[in-house]
């Protein structure tokens, strides 16, 4: 059997990157700051690891620099989704709901058979 | 204070790989520094320990994807068709010299035998290179370990364990070429990454050391010998000037752990003055390994170490610049 890159389940923090970018552009702390909130404070991303996850998604073409802004005299880049990017994104929030969908399924025939044993 | 700050996170940013700070230092020290707490002096344990792990990360992988990329792949094949030529020219010389032994002496018989040995060698690694300018890339990969082959029989056919301690460079540096070639196998031939010019100077100039060794000793060894052993390095060193840019220094790097072996073997037998040892014994032996092994590394990743300084050299006058253009 042969595994595409599509197959393999995305990491966390590359999810997390992605959906922060699929509505607007962000720049770097922007996104760190949305990654926080999305996860209710569980996931802080801190500099390196974000960065690690820019260039990398960058060179596999799921993200592209939208615009650059010059602020306090350091440069600030915005990031966007591509087409790829979306694609991607779409496809493993769809395995992940399945999977959601898969272990709700599980539990509550557990739930059913706890009850006609009771 | 920030100022400070800001310092001590360019130190931290320093580990990464100098195409990573180009294209991303000054954006991460803005998320860094909007991250901070406004009293914070240095960065966190945490911070620290995130920089060094993604910056030594991108680094290796950086330094695995350079590995493999064209350059090391063309460098290889170079440094491997002339280390096989410097074998060739290593056993003509020797067969040069047994020649003329035949020629101007009537006991040829013993001398013939003792030729066999050389003669096979020469020839072996001759087709090798032959093999490679014709461009026939995976059958010289195959040639160069049937050579291999030929040097270990050839020293085994000798009956004595001191010629193996004697020849030890030579069969380092058979298995190192044999290793180059392969791992050439899919670059360029060598001569295209050569050009004619290049090959000509390469092939000529090590191939005009063969005659010499038909001469007396004293005259190869003099000053008359040296000059024209100088020249033909000049000549080879030329024809490496033809390699692009972007692989001459890896070339170069490889070429210094050729260009160590043989003074690897010297330094070994005067440090332990293996002329006046009585038997092989496996001290003697692991001393010759770590020799062999240690000195032509030693000789390539110094190699490799100055290119990176001057290449840091050159990011940091690139990145100071950027600097003020931003100021």
């Amino acid at each position: 059997m042969v595994l595409r890159v599509t197959d393999v389940p995305m990491r966390e923090p590359t999810f997390l990157v992605l959906t922060a970018l699929a509505a607007t552009p962000q720049h770097g702390y922007a996104v760190i700051e949305d990654v926080a909130k999305m996860t209710e404070g569980r996931v802080r991303l801190r500099a390196g690891t974000l960065y690690a996850a820019l260039d990398r998604l960058r060179t596999e073409g799921l993200i592209e620099v939208d615009r650059e802004e010059v602020v306090q005299s350091r440069l600030r880049r915005y990031y966007r989704l591509t087409g790829l990017g979306e694609r991607r994104l779409a496809d493993e929030s769809a395995r992940l709901r399945r999977q959601a969908t898969l272990a709700d399924g599980r539990l509550r025939a557990r739930h059913d058979l706890g009850g006609s044993l009771a | 204070m920030s100022q400070r700050l800001e310092t001590y996170y360019r130190r931290l940013l320093a580990v990464y790989p100098y195409e990573h700070r180009l294209a991303y230092e000054d954006e991460m020290l803005g998320v860094l520094m909007a991250g901070a707490a406004p009293d914070r002096r240095r960065p966190t344990v945490a911070e620290a320990t995130d920089l060094l792990r993604s910056g030594l990360t991108a680094r290796v992988r950086r330094g695995v994807a350079g590995l493999r990329d064209a350059g090391w792949r063309e460098a290889a094949a170079v440094a491997g068709l002339l280390s096989a030529l410097v074998l060739a020219v290593v056993a003509g010389r020797r067969a040069a010299g047994g020649l003329m032994n035949v020629w101007f002496q009537n006991d040829t018989a013993v001398t013939y035998a003792l030729l066999a040995d050389v003669l096979a060698r020469a020839a072996a690694w001759a087709l090798v290179v032959a093999v490679l300018l014709a461009g026939l890339r995976r059958t010289g990969a195959a040639l160069a370990a049937v050579a291999v082959v030929v040097e270990l029989g050839a020293l085994a056919s000798w009956g004595d364990e001191w010629r193996w301690v004697g020849m030890g460079w030579l069969l380092v540096l058979a298995a190192l070429t044999a290793t180059l070639i392969f791992l050439a196998r899919r670059a360029r031939p060598p001569s295209e990454i050569l050009g004619g010019l290049g090959v000509l100077a390469v092939v000529g100039g090590l191939a005009l050391a063969v005659p010499v060794g038909a001469l007396p000793y004293r005259l190869q060894s003099g000053t008359g010998g040296d000059l024209y052993h100088a020249v033909l390095a000049l000549v080879v060193l030329i024809g490496i000037r033809r390699v692009r840019a972007g692989v001459r220094h890896k070339l170069v790097a490889l070429l210094a752990a050729v260009v160590a072996l043989p003074v690897a073997q010297q330094l070994f037998a005067d440090a332990l003055d293996v002329g006046r040892v009585a038997e092989v014994t496996w001290p003697l032996i692991l001393a010759q390994v770590l020799f062999l092994a240690g000195l032509p590394l030693a000789a390539a990743l110094s190699v490799l170490g100055v290119v990176f300084l001057r290449d840091k050299v050159r990011v940091s006058v690139a990145v100071t610049r950027v600097d003020g253009k931003s100021d």
